[in-house]
């Protein structure tokens, strides 16, 4: 039951207090190019997370066959064929979506969360805690992505996933130009850097009081 | 292959697109983990920009002769000169792995040269190429040249542009850091929570550049409206015949 | 750690190099089982998506993915998919599935080449390759070229049409339209009707512009602005000189009630999007370039329409 405990602790740390993002200030450039609309930033969370999750496992299942020399090239080598792997499958059934991400797909082999994960904690332990330490990694990175995404395409569009949540009723016309209207600046790239300094700003302040 | 239809003043509008108008990492924001958690300092800024800009560059040129002649569609068409008809088959899968192989190589393989060649300029410079290769701006300046398809001279001023771009970028943030470091915030937004908030602002003051359009190359026939009027005429009167 | 002890160089190289290798070919092969099963939902993804938009953009889809089919008002109700790309009328939207689309993309839309006197002629009859003429010239433009590309809708095959013989009779056709936007090339269909002056639709397949600005262009609320435009700028008097026109929907900056009012250039103009002013111009140019190369076309569609109405 312990030693249970102490491998699950690998994901649960790497979800909050570890939370790769708002913590180790790492995989920030996706995390910003592709927050316009939720559908895309969970299908990018998501595929980090497997990217994460599988590199970490395998990086760690050879941890003791692999030449120091060759280290980082072998991590990135596995880790591109994993992004392949999504890519390949995105490209085949989730074709609008991909239309969408197109080159951001590929930047998840640049992805300092996953080589960060690979370097930092799979070299050194045994495969379970390391794809569930890249799982955990890959989920917070998520989670963050999912809330910025959210607040994003929510003001900027008034929609989520796609579904007008805010009535169409609440919008200005020529007659009423005083009413709602989208908060474009949130459709564009700096909106994700100011939610994002809230964010470890809300962070910090929940963390201090913790 | 080499100009495609881009006239010399079509390159220096590419220039300045890729250096202001679509900055690598103030419009696109690619290139900043490294950066923003190792220094606050100007000069570690321009020694990444530097080395950014040369690796940037020279792996563009060498990903783009990877597209053209091994995952391109059809790109395998070369192999005719040894007897193989390999026309057919498409690399494109292998797009990723072969680009970021050729990134980490060459910057392992300078690493190496100047270790040996420069021993002062390693210690400026060196230690941050293997942070380099792992940066999301070059690999994500390749993959961009490649959707978009440069002939091979536009291609090598869209990533040297790009790399100019980040380095200005970088050096930016840093000296606005400097000054940061020294200034009352807030505890809870010390650190990260400002940076974030700074560079957001400076975003904004880029997205000023948008809509500054030198030239774009057309492929552009001349045809003068009297021919298209004149074979219309001739059309016309077929009909009432 | 479990590393045995240094060895001498010579070993522990080559030892490096078995594993790279051995390393590189279970990538490479992993990779290539993959693509290769993936190939063909990939492709079939691809042409999916590119019939849809062209579907959309001749009204034989809305942008949901319902069927539609034009009934004998002139307006446009939800259909159904009996079978063989046959559609019929039904009450409510039915969404169609990946195989109906297919099979209605392949009997409905005809890719068809017209010359620079604006003759119909097809693949065949001038020797070229459709594939090959559709990849290579993709980028810099079918209208450019010689021969140019565009797509005949046959009408929705019913039993009376059948009962006739002879051929389908014809919607309209759709025009490949390529140009560039704020930030890349945007690609995209015009359909227009019978008297080479009507549009049915408009829709954007392919664009790189800036998200919820330029990028409307690709969203269903302004492309349903163009169905019912004209193409011809009438002069303001009324009167519409084919031969000299100007050709295209203009997207004007502001509402077209604000800039026109009830001018008749107004049937030739659509909103524009606010904070997209270049997407617009970038499509007006697009328009303006490539509608021009097929003008004696629209103008022998218009003739023809002339004589027989």
């Amino acid at each position: 039951m312990a030693q249970k405990v102490a491998t699950m602790s690998y994901l649960t740390n790497q979800l909050w207090g570890g939370n790769q993002i708002l913590v180790a200030v790492l995989g920030i450039c996706s995390a910003l190019g592709v927050t316009n609309r939720l559908s895309v930033s969970v299908t990018m969370g998501l595929s980090v997370s497997f990217v994460t999750a599988f590199s970490s496992f395998f990086v760690s299942l050879l941890r003791k066959v692999t030449p120091d020399s060759v280290r980082m090239i072998t991590q990135l080598a596995i880790i591109s064929v994993f992004v392949i792997i999504i890519d390949q499958f995105l490209q085949a059934y989730f074709f609008s979506i991909s239309k969408v991400l197109s080159v951001f797909v590929g930047l998840i082999i640049t992805n300092c969360i996953v080589m960060g994960r690979t370097e930092g904690m799979a070299k050194n332990v045994a495969p379970i805690p390391a794809f569930l330490d890249g799982l955990g990694a890959g989920l917070g990175y998520a989670g963050v992505l999912f809330i910025v995404g959210g607040i994003r395409e929510l003001l900027g569009f008034g929609q989520l996933f796609g579904y007008q949540v805010v009535p169409l009723t609440w919008y200005a016309t020529a007659e009423n130009p005083d009413a709602y209207d989208n908060f474009a600046l949130m459709v564009s790239p700096p909106a994700a850097f100011f939610i994002l300094g809230g964010m470890i700003w809300v962070f910090n302040i929940i963390n201090k009081k913790a | 292959m080499w100009m495609g239809n881009y006239e010399p003043l079509n390159l220096l509008g590419l220039l300045i697109q890729a250096v202001f108008i679509e900055n690598f990492l103030l419009a696109n924001f690619l290139g900043m983990c490294t950066y923003l958690a190792c220094s606050t300092k100007l000069k570690t800024a321009n020694g990444l920009g530097v080395a950014v800009v040369f690796v940037l560059t020279v792996s563009g040129i060498l990903n783009w002769c990877v597209q053209h002649f091994v995952t391109g569609g059809g790109a395998l068409a070369w192999l005719r000169v040894v007897g193989v008809d390999a026309s057919g088959i498409n690399l494109e899968f292998l797009q990723f792995l072969l680009f970021i192989s050729v990134i980490a190589g060459f910057t392992q393989m300078l690493e190496i040269i100047i270790e040996k060649v420069s021993p002062a300029l390693y210690m400026s410079l060196g230690l941050y190429l293997p942070l380099i290769a792992v940066n999301c701006a070059i690999l994500g300046a390749c993959l961009f040249a490649v959707t978009r398809d440069y002939p091979f001279i536009p291609n090598v001023v869209y990533v040297f542009g790009s790399g100019l771009g980040w380095w200005l970028a970088i050096a930016l943030i840093a000296a606005i850091r400097e000054k940061l470091a020294t200034a009352h915030v807030i505890p809870a937004l010390q650190g990260m929570g400002i940076t974030f908030i700074m560079t957001g602002l400076m975003a904004m003051a880029f997205q000023g550049f948008t809509g500054i359009k030198l030239s774009n190359p057309t492929g552009e026939v001349n045809v003068s409206p009297l021919t298209i009027l004149n074979e219309v005429v001739i059309s016309e009167e077929k009909i009432k015949n | 750690m479990s590393e045995s002890p240094p060895n001498t160089t010579g070993t522990s190289n080559l030892r490096t190099i078995l594993f790279m290798v051995a390393l590189s070919f279970v990538c490479a092969l992993i990779l290539s089982v993959l693509a290769s099963a993936l190939a063909e939902p990939q492709t079939v993804a691809k042409n999916l998506d590119r019939s849809k938009q062209m579907m959309i953009a001749a009204r034989i889809l809305d942008h949901q993915g319902n069927f539609l089919i034009r009934n004998a008002e002139g307006r446009y109700v939800p259909a159904k998919y009996l079978k063989d790309g046959i559609l019929a009328p039904t009450d409510q939207t039915i969404i169609g599935s990946q195989k109906e689309l297919l099979d209605v993309y392949k009997i409905r839309l005809i890719p068809m080449l017209v010359d620079g006197k604006g003759e119909l002629t097809t693949f065949q009859a001038v020797n070229l390759n459709e594939g090959e003429y559709l990849a290579n010239y993709k980028k810099t433009g079918y209208y450019l070229q010689p021969y140019k590309l565009l797509y005949k809708i046959q009408s929705n095959p019913s039993s009376e049409a059948k009962m006739e013989g002879g051929q389908q009779p014809t919607d309209g056709y759709v025009i490949p339209i390529n140009g560039f936007g704020l930030w890349d090339a945007i690609y995209g269909y015009l359909a227009i009707a019978n008297d080479g002056n009507t549009v049915i639709g408009m829709t954007w397949y392919d664009q790189k512009e800036t998200p919820g600005l330029g990028a409307n262009i690709a969203e269903a609320p302004w492309q349903n602005l163009f169905p019912g435009k004209l193409l011809f700028q009438a002069g303001s008097d009324g009167n519409t000189d084919f031969k000299t026109a100007p050709l295209g929907i203009t997207v004007v900056k502001g509402k077209v009630s604000e800039v026109l009012g009830e001018s008749p250039k107004s049937k030739s103009a659509v909103d524009g999007m606010a904070g997209a002013t270049l997407t617009g111009n970038g499509v007006n140019d697009a328009f303006k370039n490539v509608l021009n190369a097929y003008r004696p076309f629209l103008i022998k569609l218009h003739e023809q329409t002339k004589k027989e109405g």
